[in-house]
């Protein structure tokens, strides 16, 4: 579902944000990316979502080759893909509802599957009594499931998390990634970028490390860190 | 209304309410610009309009010496009248020319006073078929015995063209720069609202919204404002015909002017231009605020 050959990836020249790193993860999993800040998780993101390129190697997502794609066909790549962030990126303008609607019609889905859609997820991620509340009238926990709800509506292949726990308390946490997990056992491959140990440890899912921008471990059934 | 006319439409109106004053701004500029624009396009049309006119009229005149001989005279004329180049001869002598003379300056009695007939010259007026010819026709006849000088009104015509033709390109580089300012205020509100749409830009990326999708409301926007300035300015434009035209054409008879058909068979120039500068500005800017 992804795959990374020989990847690197550097900044200004000067800082190497990812070093000859290759990986794959297949469809169905549940990846956690740990590391440090500036370990390289992002960049790992980013590069999938084809929103930087890489200096050298090769990157496939959901069966296309990411290098030399034309920007025309960057909006496809990105239907397949759900993307989820730590400031959950909702449009305060907007109700619940609409934000996760948005998500739809600006790819141009008719109103019928929009209208038919958005609750279904609503319902899903446990919102589907504040559908038409407002962003800054929810808890943290609350607008990360409108974000994960958004992510998810148009049933995207891969399903991208860059720290989606990062503002939340270890509650909330719990929460989301109950429903991450729900969303991964519908056949969504999930990969979560993440520094919260605990939910690293508590799930047991594989888990690859990035250290200065190599890959220095790539587990099944792993855990935050060596020894803890 | 579907979803994606309904998200075009709101986000038009809503970019063009937020700038409200950027949005009044580029549109004075771009109807300034195009009303300029547009006047030195009528001001071409009046020209077409009237210099064809003026020079099948023109008229060449041999001006003859006054110690030209009679037979000399005689075959001036016969040779003129086999000339396939002429269409018609008048024979002007010094009293007709004194005539002429008093007529066309009845309106300033000393002018009159001080000119008898000996002092004006005799000459023959030349129709020719083709008044493009003069050049050969000059050159034909300057030589000739008894013949003074050949002359034509085209220099008259040429010079008051020549007026007219620098007011149109006057008119014309005012409007490239302040169509020029236009495109630059339009910039600078595409920049505003794509600062004002960071987030929402960066959803639709993010979910896969095309390109175009992205851009069409920021495009429309620079488009709607460049035809209503288009359309004001042709508004003004028909305004000046209705006064200035209109007027001199009450005064002066015998010329033909442009009249109000002529300001809507512009008009589609005016409003084409406006909205290809607003795209294109849109366009170039797009790539550099928003990346798409």
């Amino acid at each position: 579902m992804i795959r990374l050959e020989n990847v690197t990836k550097s900044y200004k020249k000067s800082v190497v944000a990812l070093r000859d790193v290759s990986l794959e993860v297949t469809k169905g999993e549940f990846v956690f990316l740990v590391g440090p800040s500036g370990s390289g998780k992002s960049t790992f993101i980013k590069l999938v979502l084809k929103d930087e390129d890489p200096d050298a190697g090769e990157i496939y997502v959901a069966g296309k080759r990411l290098n030399r794609m034309k920007s025309w066909r960057v909006p496809a790549l990105r239907r397949e893909l759900g993307c989820v962030f730590q400031d959950f990126k909702l449009l305060e303008t907007k109700t619940v509802f609409e934000n996760v609607a948005f998500a739809l019609e600006v790819i141009g889905k008719p109103r019928q599957t929009i209208q038919r859609t958005v609750p279904e997820v609503l319902e899903l991620v446990g919102l589907g009594h504040k559908t038409d509340a407002y962003p800054h009238e929810l808890s943290g926990g609350e607008q990360q499931r409108v974000s994960v709800a958004r992510a998810f509506v148009n049933r995207p292949r891969i399903l991208l998390c860059d720290e989606p726990t990062g503002n939340l308390d270890p509650t909330t946490s719990v929460g989301i990634m109950k429903l991450l997990g729900r969303i991964n056992r519908t056949g969504t491959t999930v990969v979560m970028a993440t520094h919260d140990q605990h939910i690293v440890d508590s799930m047991r899912r594989r888990v690859i490390e990035l250290q200065d921008g190599a890959l220095v471990r790539d587990q099944s059934r792993g855990v935050y860190g060596y020894g803890t | 209304m579907g979803p994606r006319w309904r998200y075009l439409t709101n986000e038009v109106v809503l970019g063009l309410r937020r700038n409200l004053l950027m949005t009044l701004a580029t549109i004075v500029t771009v109807t300034v610009s195009l009303a300029l624009l547009g006047a030195g396009l009528l001001v071409q049309r009046q020209v077409n309009l009237t210099r064809d006119l003026f020079y099948a009229q023109v008229e060449v005149s041999i001006f003859l010496q006054d110690e030209i001989s009679e037979s000399q005279r005689a075959s001036l004329e016969q040779d003129l009248r086999e000339n396939p180049q002429v269409q018609d001869v008048l024979y002007e002598s010094k009293e007709d020319a004194y005539t002429h003379f008093q007529e066309i300056f009845k309106n300033d009695p000393n002018l009159t006073a001080s000119v008898t007939p000996e002092i004006l010259p005799a000459s023959f007026r030349v129709k020719l078929v083709d008044p493009q010819q003069f050049a050969i026709v000059q050159s034909q006849y300057a030589g000739y015995p008894g013949v003074d000088e050949v002359s034509d009104q085209r220099e008259v015509l040429d010079k008051f063209f020549r007026v007219m033709d620098a007011f149109r390109n006057g008119a014309l580089a005012v409007a490239l720069l302040q169509l020029f300012a236009a495109a630059a205020l339009i910039s600078n509100t595409i920049r505003i609202t794509a600062f004002a749409r960071r987030e929402q830009t960066g959803i639709m990326k993010l979910v896969g919204a095309t390109n175009w999708y992205i851009r069409l409301p920021f495009i429309l926007e620079g488009i709607v404002a460049g035809v209503a300035g288009a359309l004001c300015a042709g508004g003004l434009l028909l305004l000046a015909e209705a006064t200035l035209i209109s007027k001199l054409q009450r005064q002066i008879l015998f010329i033909p002017f442009i009249g109000s058909g002529d300001v809507f068979a512009v008009l589609p120039v005016l409003v084409l231009i406006g909205a290809g500068i607003a795209s294109a500005a849109s366009f170039v800017s797009l790539r550099r605020f928003l990346a798409v």
